[in-house]
């Protein structure tokens, strides 16, 4: 499923009482045109309803105790990397400064609208931690971890928190990694933010706006930051624009 | 997935006299308040006569577009890190679209044949993903679907330290013209059109006075291949 966000939460994310600032329109159907009988479920307006990417505590630095557990609850991207992410070279888990240092670039890329496929995850992970580190096992490492949970993460759909007393490392055996279990273990660390609403892949509509309408002139309206007012993912990390 | 793309096989076709109407929203009932951007009606285009490029030096000396102008700045002969000449480029561009107007496939690898099999000699080890070339599949077929492609004068086919060159992808999509206006793949209404609608009837074969004549247009997906 494809996903927004905006690197100009200020102005364009949640206001001060929790409501959306941003509403797209040039979606089909249109609730106000759409007939409940004869027509799909409408589609816009959309209300979108972002995390701010670029706050603290989407890189919060988790912290660990001495037996590698996490000390005190931590939630966002570091985390989830720190993880998710084995340093392959030494079996080790990665440290939570290498974690943050690879959450940092995601939200670097996203800020300039930068395509964040696996290929661009796995260069910022090889670039900080070392190269057979790559998600989804492609160096040969125990680290798990997909696009598209970096992008739940990122775009506000999905929160990643890891709970006070989970272990990222074997203190007892060279702080070997302690990846999840299993899949759904590493699922169940993820819980919905209230109020998302998740795009589908087949909404027609909504690639009609990436690519002709309101969404590809946000994406294309930049402050004086360079700064896009939206960001469109596909779930494979490419722009959609 | 790159765009499709519509090509006008007809020679004796004009610039805008051939119209898809039924994409989805028309422009004559799309509010733009709540409805998607308009996709339709649209205006196809015919492909450019390619026109050899002047060169001073390195140099491109007067303004110059089309198919032969960007193959010239995309190609690296020979896999050997040189620009192709505009000779070389105007021939491989007249001979891509001889092969559109038959309505053959584009792919890659058929469009590496054409390139290669140019009368022009030494070009066959020159194609798409060889050496240094940055030509892409899917920017030649918007070019061959009208797209314009322009070169300014004093756009230099080597860099400072007179080496050749090749145009990247970031820049070949900004010397497309801003009124360049690819369709979207994602678009239902296009590939029902093509399946059912305006676009099946423009890309069959018409029959006049018992005469079995070409289709008006020939559609390419993403990736060359021609859609029957």
């Amino acid at each position: 499923m494809p996903f927004l966000t905006t690197p100009r939460y200020s102005e364009f994310g949640l206001d001060s009482k929790g409501n959306s600032r941003l509403q797209i329109t040039d979606l089909f159907p249109n609730k106000s045109q759409s007939n409940a009988v004869i027509t799909p479920r409408f589609q816009g307006p959309y209300n979108f309803r972002p995390v701010d990417a670029l706050a603290p505590a989407l890189v919060a630095l988790p912290v660990l105790d001495v037996a590698l557990d996490i000390a005190e609850e931590v939630s966002g991207l570091a985390a989830y990397f720190l993880a998710v992410v084995e340093d392959d070279a030494n079996t080790t888990h990665i440290t939570p400064a290498q974690a943050r240092d690879i959450a940092s670039d995601m939200t670097a890329r996203m800020q300039f609208g930068l395509p964040l496929r696996l290929i661009e995850i796995n260069t910022s992970i090889e670039g900080v931690v070392g190269a057979g580190s790559e998600l989804t096992n492609a160096g040969g490492s125990e680290s798990t971890g997909s696009v598209l949970e970096v992008l739940q993460i990122l775009c506000g759909a999905k929160t990643f928190t890891l709970p006070v007393g989970h272990s990222i490392g074997d203190d007892g055996n060279a702080n070997a990694f302690t990846p999840f279990a299993d899949a759904d273990t590493q699922a169940s660390a993820f819980s919905d933010v209230e109020g998302y609403t998740s795009i589908p892949s087949t909404h027609n509509s909504f690639y009609l706006s990436a690519r002709s309408g309101q969404i590809k002139r946000a994406q294309l309206s930049l402050n004086t930051n360079n700064l896009p007012v939206l960001v469109a993912y596909d779930d494979d990390g490419s722009v959609v624009k | 997935m790159p765009s499709p793309v519509i090509c006008i096989r007809d020679a004796s076709i004009k610039n805008g006299s051939l119209m898809v109407k039924d994409l989805f929203p028309n422009r004559s009932l799309a509010n733009p308040s709540i409805d998607p951007a308009p996709q339709g009606p649209r205006y196809l285009r015919v492909v450019e006569t390619p026109t050899l490029p002047v060169l001073d030096g390195t140099v491109i000396a007067q303004t110059v577009s089309g198919l032969s102008a960007y193959l010239l700045v995309t190609l690296d002969l020979q896999a050997g890190g040189a620009n192709i000449t505009p000779a070389q480029a105007e021939e491989i561009a007249l001979d891509l679209i001889t092969e559109m107007r038959a309505g053959n496939s584009l792919t890659l690898a058929e469009i590496n044949d054409v390139i290669q099999d140019a009368n022009n000699p030494n070009l066959n080890a020159t194609g798409l993903g060889l050496g240094d070339s940055t030509a892409t599949v899917n920017n030649i077929l918007q070019i061959l679907g009208g797209a314009t492609f322009t070169l300014g004068a004093g756009h230099d086919l080597e860099d400072a330290n007179n080496a050749p060159q090749f145009m990247s992808e970031d820049n070949q999509a900004s010397s497309f013209s801003d009124f360049h206006n690819p369709i979207v793949f994602e678009d239902s209404s296009f590939w029902i059109s093509l399946a059912q609608g305006d676009l099946s009837g423009l890309k069959s074969s018409r029959t006049v006075n018992n005469v079995v004549l070409d289709p008006y247009v020939v559609v390419y997906d993403g990736t060359g291949i021609p859609q029957v």
